[in-house]
């Protein structure tokens, strides 16, 4: 029996001994004051602030959320960038000719560009990279959103072409882009991840996703340093970068998935930058040293009832349309329900986005207007009104409260009754793009800042996100002349009208404009701002 | 004996070979229910905006366009290989090395957890035991009852509150880069995750504990004169330990599969936070290897409890009971 006690006892002192394998490291050195501000001496120059998740995908061919994209426009960089003024500046093309009346742009290259590797950036680097990007076998999410505009990417894409006619070398600092008809949004696409140039030599297998820092090889102010997976990026400055060298020394980017985590961390001082849940809010309008420091950013992303035209008997008729939206209390869904961040939204188009205005002549708030309109579209207080299936997504709280208040306000206001059904991502993604959901509540974020992403993909009979079948010659006439005329002042002022036409004739219901909030610590100075989020930190400092 | 060990060695290997057709078992529902689930994984990652054709390259991609039963056998082929596939997300890591950087991290954590809950559960169990129906006994009892209803997310809050904001004396979140000894940052974690075991074992062991100390040979003892703390722990102890062993055992299977809360609310990262992650994105290569982590863990642990009470009761070796 003591035999098996000692038997038992040595898997005990086992255990232990594997738990403790690797106790001994850490350095401990110990600072000031208290735990949080340990090995922070010295440490002025490095910024700080987390990733809420793994980094999706650190190739730039793939990569989609904000969070992560924030990673790589550090790193990589295309032929142009955003500008603090949200309209498209040079980037590595110093400068661009634009010919054929639109359609076809000579980009000529800044010459001494160089690699993190030290090779200087050529013409045939970007044709190679978008090459990989349009290879049908590499699977890129983005390369269709982004660049089928390019002669030759759609038939790349469908494997029917080993090559991207439209894109040509002409010589080592002069590249040339042929697009399919006049453009004057299409700048705007070629600044999104998908374009980007990196190092080919860094790649031992084009057709495979980035997987180490070594083949993350771009132009940016910044170099990949270290990248453990869950844990953390390292970004280190670029002293040679053709922009000058940025103002910090290293970025880095903890890996915290837990919201409070990220707060606690902020409250401590040991990150500089936290993005903030909506739920965490009213905490902070209590604390005024956090308050200080909290900041708001309009977004381009509108939330919106879509009223589908075509399938429902009932939402054919634009009274019953003008009616619903005017028995939408926005003011209270933006302010009671979703506390007060969001910014109402009164028009298609959101702030930043170029067409955007701030008066139009949107459908206000007046039940009894839209009681009237009900009864005179044959539905007096609702009678007879069928119920209406109303979908939205899920996943996304915000999205279920703004459903479920506007089902409760029709039937309130208007005594007509959506029944709303919440639907997982991928089963709703389906039965939207078959256009036939009858009523549903969604969000669109813009992929570059013009009007024709908006008014001509989602409510042109020829867009191809008009899900709610809306169609009116009038406004597609407009939004076709505007979509292919370089002329900016008449462009903005055939978007307006366009704009006014689709407000009254109300396929969509305009809820609120996106804003995000975040904490920024008083360390931090330089930041510069897009509508799209910080642009690479090359004026960003830390004291 | 020498049968009884035998009949112990029969009985292994069939609870062994059992084991395995529940992996199989296992690995065949989650390979179906993650076909059956609405929404594939090429959808997710295409994004709000893919066009049906953008998520048909990307499902080609991954070799989601081949049908279920030939990517079963060629799943089922790899693991046999040791290739368990490749992450969809990030860099798309391989699957065998997510196993092998998160799961001794979380066998760290699951380890200490169980370590701390033993030695504090089965001695305040004792001791309530020994003083029943008195004040000591009555405080052990609250206080486990609290500790068995108390929530990991609402201690763990609470704790960083008061050891990381308030007093500023240990790491909110784990670090890549260590600012100090590793115990610091495994304080909180191990003793948010261990509250729930620990409460459970205290429990256990007073209730054990009284019974036996009720029995027969505990009253001859006494009156042989056998000294009182040999007396509890070598006889009474010994004797009312079994059934807290078992629960150790499926406790730590528990703790090694269950921790993601704790995981994620301290950014460590183990194998909790990231199954939660890849249940969240849809990340079906991470999940399938997860959930047959998980499966295998608790196999392996019910074996190993299976193994250690015949040693401790020479009553299951000899099979008499």
């Amino acid at each position: 029996m003591p035999v098996k006690m000692r038997a038992f006892g040595l898997l005990v002192i086992g255990a232990i001994s594997i738990v403790l394998v690797g106790c001994g490291s850490g350095s401990g050195s110990g600072g000031g004051g208290g735990f949080s501000s340990r090995g922070t001496e010295g440490k002025a120059g490095v910024f700080r602030y987390p990733l809420p998740t793994n980094p999706t995908s650190l190739d730039p061919g793939k990569v989609q959320d904000g969070d992560t994209i924030d990673v790589c426009q550090q790193v990589f960089e295309g032929l142009v960038k955003w500008g603090e003024d949200n309209t498209v500046q040079p980037n590595l093309a110093e400068r661009w000719d634009i010919q054929d009346g639109g359609k076809t742009y000579v980009f000529h290259l800044k010459k001494g560009v160089k690699f993190h590797n030290g090779r200087e950036l050529k013409a045939a680097d970007v044709k190679w990279c978008w090459e990989r990007v349009g290879t049908r076998a590499y699977g890129s999410s983005t390369a269709e959103t982004y660049m089928a505009d390019i002669v030759g990417v759609k038939e790349k894409l469908a494997g029917k072409s080993p090559e991207i006619t439209g894109a040509k070398v002409i010589d080592d600092y002069t590249f040339q882009v042929t697009i399919d008809k006049p453009r004057p949004y299409f700048l705007g696409k070629l600044t999104y991840a998908c374009a980007y140039v990196y190092a080919k030599e860094a790649l031992p297998d084009g057709m495979k996703d980035m997987a180490t820092v070594e083949q993350m090889v771009g132009t940016g102010p910044y170099k990949f340093e270290k990248f453990t997976p869950e844990e953390i990026v390292i970004l280190a400055a670029n002293k040679d970068y053709h922009g000058g060298a940025p103002a910090l020394e290293k970025i880095e980017r903890p890996v915290i998935k837990d919201a409070q985590s990220r707060l606690n961390k902020f409250k401590t001082g040991e990150i500089d930058l936290v993005a903030l849940e909506r739920a965490d809010l009213p905490a902070i309008d209590k604390d005024a040293t956090l308050k200080a420091q909290l900041k708001f950013f309009d977004r381009p992303s509108m939330y919106y009832v879509g009223l589908n035209t075509d399938v429902v008997p009932a939402l054919k008729d634009r009274r019953v349309r003008q009616a619903i939206g005017m028995a939408i209390d926005r003011d209270k869904i933006v302010n009671d329900i979703l506390g007060g961040i969001n910014r109402r939204a009164d028009s298609i188009l959101p702030p930043s986005v170029l067409g955007f205005r701030e008066n139009t002549n949107y459908l206000k708030f007046d039940i009894a207007k839209a009681k009237a309109l009900l009864a005179e579209a044959g539905f007096p207080d609702g009678k007879g009104f069928p119920a209406v299936q109303f979908s939205y997504r899920d996943g996304r709280p915000d999205v279920e409260l703004v459903a479920q208040a506007v089902q409760q306000q029709l039937k309130q206001n208007l005594g007509i009754e959506f029944q709303s059904r919440k639907v997982e991502w991928g089963a709703y993604l389906k039965e939207h793009n078959s256009r036939k959901l009858p009523a549903f509540h969604m969000r669109w974020a813009a992929d570059y800042l013009d009007a024709e992403n908006f008014l001509s993909q989602l409510l042109a009979s020829y867009g191809n996100e008009n899900k709610v079948n809306y169609k009116n010659a009038e406004f597609d006439k407009l939004c076709s002349e505007a979509d292919g005329i370089l002329d900016e002042a008449k462009r903005k002022e055939l978007y307006g009208k366009a704009e006014d036409i689709v407000l009254q004739d109300a396929p969509f219901i305009p809820i609120y404009f996106q804003k995000d909030a975040e904490l920024i610590s008083a360390r931090v100075s330089g930041l510069r701002e897009s509508a799209f989020g910080h642009l690479p930190h090359t004026k960003t400092a830390v004291k | 004996m020498r049968s009884g060990g035998g009949q112990l060695v029969r009985a292994l290997l069939s609870r062994f070979a059992f084991g395995i057709v529940s992996l199989l078992f296992i690995s065949i529902i989650t390979f179906v229910a993650s076909d059956l689930a609405p929404g594939d994984p090429a959808t997710y990652i295409a994004g709000e905006k893919a066009s049906p054709e953008t998520i048909q390259r990307i499902r080609e991609s991954l070799g989601l366009d081949k049908p279920l039963p030939v990517r079963y056998v060629n799943y089922i082929g790899g693991i046999v290989k040791g290739d368990w596939g490749e992450s969809y997300s990030g860099t798309h890591e391989k699957v065998s090395a997510i196993l092998g950087r998160t799961m001794p991290m979380t066998l760290r954590l699951a380890l200490l957890a169980i370590m701390l809950a033993s030695v504090v559960g089965i001695s305040m169990g004792t001791i309530a035991a020994i003083r029943e129906t008195k004040l000591l006994d009555r405080g052990i009892l609250s206080a486990s009852t609290f500790g068995v209803t108390l929530p990991n997310f609402v201690l763990a809050p609470i704790l960083t509150f008061i050891f990381c904001i308030k007093f500023d004396i240990l790491p909110t979140t784990w670090e890549t880069q260590l600012r100090g000894p590793l115990w610091m940052y495994l304080a909180l974690p191990v003793t948010v995750l261990s509250l729930r075991p620990m409460s459970l074992l205290t429990r256990l062991t007073r209730a054990s504990m009284i019974e036996t100390l009720r029995q027969e040979f505990i009253r001859t003892a006494t009156a042989q004169g056998v000294p009182s703390f040999r007396l509890m722990t070598k006889y009474a102890l010994r004797n009312a330990i079994l059934p807290v062993v078992t629960a150790i055992g499926t406790t730590f299977g528990f703790l090694l599969t269950g921790s993601f809360v704790v995981e994620r609310y301290f950014s460590y990262p183990g194998i909790g936070s990231t199954t939660i992650e890849a249940i969240l994105s849809n990340n079906v290569p991470v999940i399938q290897a997860c959930v047959l982590v998980t499966g295998f863990i608790f196999i392996v642990v019910n074996l190993i409890v299976d193994i250690l009470l015949p040693i401790l009761d020479p009553r299951i070796r000899e099979g008499q009971v």
